[in-house]
């Protein structure tokens, strides 16, 4: 039963992976030219035409098309004109950097934004309800990469606390990933409240009172198991979003990740290394949204008999 | 005969946008062991209201104003006394067949809880024995048993969970069962097995049930005693015969040419 | 006495509250949308004069300011308070465009997936599940880096990274909708299908559509920040907070307010539109939980 299901969330992410990745090169096609944007408006018509040979842009729009799904099939994003190198080794050396950044990010929002949630939920209406409310709202309104400017004008400027960016070290981590963090907390801490108030009025949790069980078994046991799958499913969420925070920030901060590589071939114009990178971060999201999916199947018995 | 549970003289009234709202207005009556009273009431009559004042699990803007209650002869006035009755001494069946079990956990899981929390001299034989034993009372078979401990509530009938809902308020051998409407969303065969069940629990032992329904003539084929509610005040009280062939109240008159009509 | 169950009357009691101040809510949105109106009639020095020898004032509190530049000048000695005004202008229409961009195909989707069914409905959701798969801004910048800079490109990524998300809160309601009495009873009426779903169930949807589109328009402002911040959204001479932003990259140390400027504008424009989105939510359903 398991292994259906299995397969069926397999099936479901490689297909959406290939929709998304027809989609990104159908868009990126459409909507100019790539050698006129990588050699600029001066350039000449034989320069355009040496250039669209070179990217195999002068072939018929399926064979374009069948050849890019063929190299993706072998592991194959393209070589960078720029660099010279295979794009997926320029990708796989950099990600590191962002899955630093990105783990680091998503674990203190989740370690601080569940406990707020319960908190707020346990005592709704109170101070630290109010406060998570007030937090949560703030950060889904500031810009991230204003707000990690900010911080490094006080924090590294100003106050010399901590380095202005580039990854040297644990320290380089701290403004970077709490940045990183504010959004995935304001969102975990909401559903967590929300979820976890949903569950706390449910029957199941009255009788498990009416049965006399203490209070701290009953929110850490039954109620945060329950409340524990809307969190999974925002928390998947956030780490999408994540990828694309992560750009803006990795860019104030001089971090060398995966972000700071797309930036860089936008500016040096480097097409073969944009798409590749666009197919990259459509490939962690659907990692990400399968990892969800196979959480849910462990955590949600309901699930993994399909139903629910 | 010593009463399992007295409720004395209870108010009980809420905070709402238009100010204090009464619910329960000066509710008295007695469940004597081996007995099973009926608590009669429309929706809104403060049927829940007494059963949520007597397991002090009240929503959050209402609070007892006055009025004693008391439990196996011990006065419940704060959150201590409770914690003390609650599930030890009474065991509540609510309405909501499956709602009530924890859907992400395996039963024999939930009923191993209740008892190690409240029978923690027990030993570890002891304990899975009760464990057995109550399903075995709520009518199921060995080899059920067994399926049951170990599945999860949605994998189970709607008839089953309720009997399982039973099992986990009766496993600590509490002297009051407070059964909340827990027939209500049972089709009418599954509604005369629970209620079967519901009186042999009663019928062997020193304990005492309260039987909250709306279904008058439901509760007068099961329980002894009637208690009529309407509006949070109650309107009669007494033995069932006598409360169905002499009712004193025009309300209770009502109730009972309604049932007849049906 | 007891005759309405309690929970009822408080749970309307709360949501009264919180409904009341929807209409001081709009208030910062409506005077930022006045200002962007109005600038050409506002006492302002000229946005884009350029004086070097005033180069990187700063605000009028701080030491060195004055109130001729009450929020300092930048780098090129440009009035702050000035381009702050005149960049209201396209931030604001390029979050109305590019939320409404977005809105317009993703409801209509929306109502033909959660309306039709079946293939239809196979067919879009399997588009929005690409669509979400796709990270926003390394698709935008993947658009933009070909399609160059314009302002038509922009609102068309803007659009593009919208859709999905009206698509999916759309179909769900339609779903949900479809199934009702006086939907099927139009149906056996043999009303059109474009009539019913404009006329009958449109109008119903409203009411979330528009708290959407609300926390939307967040959404599409950071967006339009994000991308000019990187060098790839508005193009100067022309401004907008985005550019702004990106202008202050550059002189985060010697002039912190030529980025802190347009960064707190922002900021403040969004809690107000996600203050109100939530004040819409909370009185079109005051039972929906936070998400």
């Amino acid at each position: 039963m398991i292994g259906i299901r299995l397969a069926a969330i397999l099936g479901r992410a490689a297909a959406t992976l290939l929709l998304a990745v027809t989609i990104a090169f159908l868009l990126t096609r459409i909507s100019g030219d790539p050698a006129r944007a990588m050699l600029g408006d001066n350039a000449t018509a034989d320069q355009l035409s040496t250039m669209h040979a070179q990217l195999g842009l002068d072939r018929p729009l399926v064979a374009q098309y069948l050849s890019f799904i063929g190299d993706l099939a072998r592991g194959d994003l393209g070589t960078s004109l720029r660099y010279g190198e295979a794009n997926l080794d320029l990708i796989v050396d950099r990600s590191t950097y962002s899955v630093q950044l990105a783990s680091v990010a998503i674990v203190i929002a989740v370690l601080l934004g569940v406990p707020l949630g319960v908190i707020a939920a346990l005592r709704e209406g109170g101070l630290v309800d109010r406060v998570a409310s007030a937090a949560a709202l703030l950060g889904q309104s500031i810009p991230l990469f204003w707000l990690g400017q900010m911080l490094v004008l006080l924090f590294a400027v100003n106050w010399g606390l901590l380095p202005a960016g580039q990854a040297t070290g644990v320290s380089s981590l701290v403004l970077p990933a709490i940045t990183l963090a504010m959004l995935p907390l304001a969102h975990i801490a909401r559903l967590t409240r929300s979820g976890m108030s949903e569950v706390m009025r449910s029957a199941f949790v009255m009788a498990a009172r009416a049965r006399g069980l203490p209070s701290w078994r009953i929110v850490l046991v039954h109620a945060l198991r329950s409340a524990a799958l809307p969190v999974v499913t925002v928390v998947g969420l956030q780490l999408g979003v994540l990828i694309s925070s992560a750009v803006a920030v990795e860019l104030v901060f001089a971090w060398p990740g995966l972000g700071s590589l797309a930036t860089e071939a936008v500016e040096r114009r480097d097409f073969p290394l944009v798409q590749a990178v666009v197919v990259a971060g459509a490939a962690a999201l659907v990692l990400i949204n399968l990892t969800v999916d196979i959480l849910y199947t462990v955590i949600d018995p309901r699930v993994r008999d399909g139903r629910s | 005969m010593a009463a399992v549970a007295s409720v004395r003289d209870l108010h009980v009234s809420a905070q709402t946008s238009s100010g204090a709202v009464a619910m329960l207005n000066g509710v008295s009556f007695d469940i004597d062991a081996g007995e099973i009273v009926g608590l009669i009431g429309e929706s809104g009559s403060g049927k829940s209201t007494i059963v949520r004042s007597i397991i002090g699990l009240l929503e959050k803007n209402a609070r007892i104003d006055s009025g004693t209650i008391s439990v196996v002869g011990r006065h419940i006035s704060a959150e201590s006394d409770y914690r003390v009755i609650r599930g030890r001494h009474v065991g509540t069946v609510f309405q909501d067949t499956g709602g009530s079990l924890n859907p992400l956990m395996r039963i024999g899981r939930q009923l191993r809880e209740v008892v190690n929390h409240h029978a923690e001299g027990l030993a570890k034989r002891a304990r899975a024995e009760r464990i057995r034993g109550s399903l075995a009372r709520v009518g199921f078979s060995e080899e059920q048993v067994e399926r049951v401990l170990r599945a999860y509530p949605h994998q189970l009938s709607g008839g089953m969970r309720q009997r399982v809902a039973v099992a986990l308020a009766v496993v600590t051998e509490p002297e009051l069962v407070i059964a909340d409407e827990c027939t209500s969303a049972l089709d009418v065969t599954t509604q005369a097995d629970v209620v079967r069940l519901l009186r042999t629990l009663v019928n062997s032992s020193d304990r005492g049930m309260l039987f909250v329904t709306h279904d008058l003539a439901l509760a007068s084929s099961l329980c002894s005693r009637l208690v009529v509610l309407n509006r949070g005040r109650v309107v009669e009280v007494g033995a069932t015969e006598d409360v169905i062939s002499r009712p004193a109240e025009a309300y209770t008159q009502a109730l009972l040419a309604a049932g007849r009509s049906l | 006495m007891t005759s309405q169950p309690v929970s009822g009357r408080l749970r309307s009691r709360s949501a009264k509250l919180r409904a009341a101040p929807v209409g001081a809510l709009a208030i910062p949105v409506v005077v930022i949308a006045i200002v962007a109106v109005t600038y050409p009639l506002l006492p302002l020095s000229d946005a884009g004069a350029q004086s070097l020898a005033d180069g990187l004032r700063p605000p009028a509190w701080a030491r060195g300011g004055s109130w001729a530049h009450p929020l300092g000048t930048d780098q090129l000695g440009r009035d702050v308070l000035a381009r702050l005004a005149a960049g209201a202008r396209l931030t604001l229409v390029i979050a109305l465009l590019g939320t409404i961009a977005s809105a317009i195909p993703g409801i209509m989707l929306g109502m033909l997936a959660g309306y039709k069914g079946g293939c239809v409905d196979a067919v879009i959701s399997r588009l929005v599940d690409a669509q979400l798969a796709l990270p926003y801004l390394l698709l935008a910048i993947g658009i933009q880096s070909v399609g160059g800079r314009s302002l038509t490109v922009l609102i068309l990524v803007l659009a593009l990274i919208g859709w999905a998300p009206f698509t999916r809160v759309v179909r769900a309601e339609v779903l949900s909708l479809r199934t009702r009495p006086f939907v099927l009873g139009l149906r056996c009426a043999g009303v059109s299908t474009p009539r019913l779903l404009m006329r009958h169930i449109l109008p119903n949807i409203a009411g979330t559509v528009l708290v959407m589109a609300t926390l939307q328009i967040g959404t599409v402002i950071l967006a339009e920040s994000a991308l000019s911040f990187l060098g790839l959204g508005v193009v100067s001479p022309q401004i907008s907070w985005g550019t702004m932003l990106a202008e202050g990259r550059d002189t985060l140390v010697h002039g912190w307010w030529v980025a802190a400027v347009p960064g707190a504008a922002i900021s403040l424009l969004l809690l107000s539109t996600n203050l109100l989105g939530d004040a819409l939510r909370t009185r079109f359903d005051p039972g929906n939980k936070e998400f």
